[in-house]
């Protein structure tokens, strides 16, 4: 049986969260993953990846396994978790406690200002914010794992 | 009065004020503008006033680069010229196209944009376009209310304009023929010019029609309005006065050719549902009297060093964009050559991901029937887009050894698109790119990974606007043509059209070219030596 690491919890307890945080968006995972970026991350990637919805984009071919490639080849020595939370002024306490209504709406503006500024990635040739990137490669790689956070997207590379 | 050239009298002399030679867009309207000033017109046109192939294969080059479009089928030569075929897009230059841009090497108009400003107002007229210039400012770019509007400085929505397209010959015979002072000379074809004793002025010009002997037309003035092509090879051809062509003392003649780029060069995926994009977006795709394009604002071109770039966006269909469907081409085009593609298992995941659209193409092809309804529908647009060429003295008309039919050599052309283009391209989508993510519109997928095989295989078009051979410059030593128009060399011989352009744009140049012919026609009014 695989050890669990610290702070990571099990699917089965992950799946009720998710179930339930579906249910009441507002709830914390604090239960599950206290005190860590990557707990408060996958709030913030439910909140940025409902179902059949990508920040609002469906980007055909868009290749997910290459976009971590091209994001760390432009990357700052932080996680991408820590990358994320910075660029959008969040503390994982604070997303967690805030609403999902406003987390999205930073992550949109976060989005704008990475156009604005020019902080851009660009894998096989789509042209995306460096925040849409980082919560894309990070979606792709929870669902590869085995997480779902809310709906994540799928690999239409083939 | 038409006068046909094959009934002329060989070694006859005509007298004129001025004699325009080819009935394009750029000759009509001068002559046009002239009419009732008191001054004897000829319009001298090489072709009839039908098609003729005799007279098309005028038009055929004795050299061209590879994959570009062959000249005898990209221009008209009879009565009209291209008009006869053009496809009414109208859209003005802009000022920073007459500016000397310090990041693009010999531009500079010798005029600027003011200078030509108050001539497009005709030029409206003449292409039948339904709105002053001012319009294109009002009428619906930059609109606040759209979200492109809210994009930042970058971009500006710019518009063009549809003329009907005005065929010249056709909407402006009668008055031609009808005109007391004008008369068309219909084959009438140029062979020869004869200067004065001095060697300064030009006397007379030489024609004739295919199997008859040259006559004369003796001018005060002369004004060769032959197109981007035809211009720097009648120049360029030996004359006795003037041995390696006129106007050609720094060998400027037939350099820096432009030609306007049409790269497919982006795919766009609306943020929003499509319909709802198609809705936002109503008046530039339903706007039945112009396109609306994206374009570099001027603030953008000077800050990232870059030439402008004409972005429209053109409904697809998914059966269109399907990439199951590129995949089977490109699978079954290799395969038949005996080859195999690159990635074979990402085209065959492609197929196997679309096979519907797959199936929609074999239906089509072998049945002429449409399956799926879902075929049809529009998720994604693609971008056509025209690019500003830079000046290159390299890319160049020269004479070939080979002659035409008239005893006149063809000519052969050296051109290319240099990486700076290329890259300036790829520099100028970023910036669209950004500015549409920025305004929370969609995102786009640029085709760069297409890398040479995008500018090398035949996936490059062209608008077909040849430009720059006999560019407009304050020296002599940079152009042909000072900034009246007028060969810096000889003192009555002046040249219209696009030939003349120092830069090029990034939008179609008839309008420009009328615009022009109508400034031209006004300096000539004021001349007294005519």
């Amino acid at each position: 049986m695989a050890m669990k690491t610290p702070g990571q919890a099990s699917r089965r307890t992950l799946l009720g969260l998710s179930l339930l945080s579906l249910l009441f968006p507002a709830l914390p995972l604090k239960a599950a993953m206290p005190g860590t970026s990557r707990g408060a991350v996958a709030r913030l990637l439910r909140a940025a990846l409902p179902a059949h919805h990508r920040l609002g984009h469906p980007l055909p071919d868009l290749p997910m396994s290459r976009l971590k490639d091209a994001l760390v080849a432009t990357s700052e020595q932080s996680s991408f978790d820590d990358q994320l939370l910075s660029r959008l002024g969040l503390t994982p306490a604070l997303c967690r406690r805030l609403p999902v209504t406003d987390l999205r709406e930073r992550l949109q503006q976060a989005i704008r200002d990475d156009f604005r500024q020019g902080s851009m990635v660009e894998v096989d040739g789509w042209c995306l914010s460096r925040v849409e990137g980082i919560v894309y490669a990070l979606s792709y790689e929870r669902q590869v794992s085995g997480h779902r956070p809310g709906g994540a997207p799928q690999d239409q590379t083939v | 009065m038409i006068i046909d050239g094959t009934e002329l009298a060989a070694a006859a002399d005509i007298e004129s004020d001025i004699c325009i030679i080819g009935t394009g867009p750029a000759g009509i309207t001068l002559a046009l503008e002239l009419e009732g000033d008191g001054r004897k017109i000829v319009l001298l046109e090489g072709g009839g006033l039908d098609y003729t192939d005799a007279s098309q294969d005028i038009y055929t080059a004795a050299n061209l680069p590879p994959d570009f479009p062959e000249t005898r089928d990209t221009r008209l030569r009879y009565f009209g010229g291209s008009s006869n075929h053009w496809s009414g897009n109208c859209s003005p230059f802009s000022p920073a196209d007459f500016e000397q841009r310090a990041w693009i090497p010999h531009s500079g108009w010798p005029f600027s944009f003011e200078d030509l400003a108050p001539y497009y107002e005709q030029a409206h007229r003449y292409c039948e376009l339904p709105f002053t210039p001012r319009d294109f400012a009002t009428r619906a770019p930059n609109d606040p209310s759209l979200p492109w509007g809210r994009a930042d400085r970058q971009l500006m929505v710019a518009t063009g304009f549809n003329s009907p397209p005005t065929q010249f010959s056709y909407v402006y015979r009668d008055r031609l023929e009808q005109a007391e002072d004008i008369s068309i000379i219909v084959n009438g074809n140029v062979v020869g010019f004869t200067f004065d004793g001095v060697g300064e002025r030009i006397a007379s010009v030489q024609a004739k029609s295919f199997d008859r002997s040259p006559f004369n037309v003796k001018s005060k003035c002369f004004v060769l309005a032959c197109g981007g092509l035809e211009n720097p090879r009648i120049l360029l051809q030996p004359n006795a006065t003037r041995p390696n062509g006129i106007g050609n003392e720094h060998d400027v003649v037939g350099r820096y050719f432009m030609e306007h780029p049409v790269v497919k060069a982006a795919m766009f995926q609306p943020s929003v549902p499509v319909e709802q994009f198609l809705q936002i977006s109503g008046p530039w795709q339903a706007f039945d009297e112009g396109t609306l394009f994206f374009q570099l604002s001027e603030d953008a071109q000077r800050d990232h060093g870059l030439p402008n770039i004409r972005v429209p966006f053109s409904r697809v269909s998914r059966y269109f964009a399907s990439a199951g469907v590129e995949s089977m081409n490109t699978l079954t085009d290799a395969i038949s050559d005996g080859e195999w593609p690159d990635e074979p298992l990402s085209h065959i995941g492609n197929i196997i991901y679309d096979l519907d659209m797959i199936a929609e193409g074999f239906a089509r092809t072998a049945f002429d029937v449409k399956l799926f309804d879902h075929a049809e529908t529009i998720d994604q647009f693609f971008c056509d887009v025209m690019i500003e060429q830079t000046p290159d003295p390299d890319n160049r008309l020269t004479l070939s050894s080979q002659s035409d039919a008239l005893g006149l050599k063809k000519f052969d052309l050296s051109y290319r698109v240099t990486d700076l283009d290329k890259e300036s391209l790829w520099r100028g989508m970023r910036l669209v790119a950004q500015a549409l993510g920025e305004a929370g519109i969609g995102r786009m997928r640029l085709q760069e990974n297409s890398g040479d095989r995008l500018w090398e295989q035949g996936l490059v078009n062209y608008g077909d606007h040849h430009m720059g051979t006999t560019r407009a410059a304050v020296s002599p030593r940079s152009g042909v043509v000072d900034g009246d128009l007028k060969v810096h060399s000889v003192n009555n011989l002046f040249v219209a059209g696009s030939s003349v352009f120092t830069t090029g744009s990034h939008v179609p140049p008839t309008l420009t070219i009328v615009a022009l012919s109508v400034r031209l026609a006004n300096h000539l009014r004021q001349r007294e030596a005519i």
